[in-house]
């Protein structure tokens, strides 16, 4: 069981974060429109730091379950419900990202030129997706937070 | 070895695109045809946790359909690379409507 000190904090961490990764992934989402373009650096610094929010969520979810989440759905269950689409859209935006980052990185290993061209924009429709399903979930997660927190 | 990576980027991008695809259809299912669930209002804790359990299915379903992603790659790259490309919008299209209209 965590203390609400250190629930708060990982919160917190939790909400930058994921903000920071929304615009991150707006990165990614237009230098890959040129399929040519390779962006190892910022697809991989994207993808970890999407990642890195999303676990961070999942380890104060539990927790949220059992403080939080009854509260807001007797006191105001449209902003629960504000949190289950959250967590869905989270985990395309998650899944997305990581195959968006698995494609632009292994481009080197595909010699035919169709073929590379195909996989580039593949990650690049990945990432567009990703940020889309992500700026929503943070939206939501703004909302939630707002009106009831650790 | 350095042959073989392609048709494994192909089984894990598969494998990607399954989890978020499996994961809106489980809770499309639960919402349309399981019927009324209890109010979360009315619920002080569980030991289920409904996310987790579908993302570990959605995993479980992912390593399902690595393998047929890499048989399909080795067969044809190409094509293969190509019906992943095709599927990015649709799975994402899912997630976003399953996520927006049955939370």
């Amino acid at each position: 069981m965590m203390s609400v000190l250190l629930l708060r904090v990982l919160e917190r961490i939790h909400g930058h974060l994921a903000w920071l990764s929304v615009v991150a992934l707006l990165h990614p989402a237009i230098l890959l429109a040129n399929p040519r373009r390779r962006a190892r650096l910022a697809v991989s610094l994207t993808t970890l730091a999407v990642v890195a929010t999303a676990l961070l969520g999942a380890t104060i979810y539990p927790e949220y379950r059992g403080r939080i989440k009854q509260h807001i759905f007797i006191e105001a269950p449209r902003i629960g419900w504000m949190f289950e689409r959250k967590e869905h859209l989270a985990v395309g935006a998650v899944t997305l990202a990581v195959a968006g980052c698995v494609a632009h990185l292994s481009l080197p290993l595909f010699v035919q030129d169709g073929t590379r061209s195909t996989v580039a924009r593949l990650a690049h429709r990945a990432f567009v997706a990703s940020f889309v399903l992500a700026l929503l979930t943070a939206l939501l997660g703004v909302t939630v937070a707002s009106f009831k927190s650790f | 070895m350095r042959k073989n990576l392609p048709f494994l980027v192909a089984a894990v991008i598969a494998a990607g695109l399954a989890v978020p695809a499996a994961y809106a259809v489980q809770r499309a299912v639960d919402v349309v045809f399981r019927g009324a669930e209890p109010n979360p209002a009315t619920i002080v804790w569980s030991a289920h946790i409904a996310m987790f359990w579908r993302l570990a299915i959605g995993a479980y379903v992912g390593g399902l359909v690595a393998p047929l992603a890499y048989v399909a790659a080795r067969k044809d790259l190409a094509r293969t690379m190509r019906v992943l490309g095709a599927c990015v919008l649709p799975v994402a299209i899912l997630i976003g409507v399953q996520g927006l209209l049955m939370p």
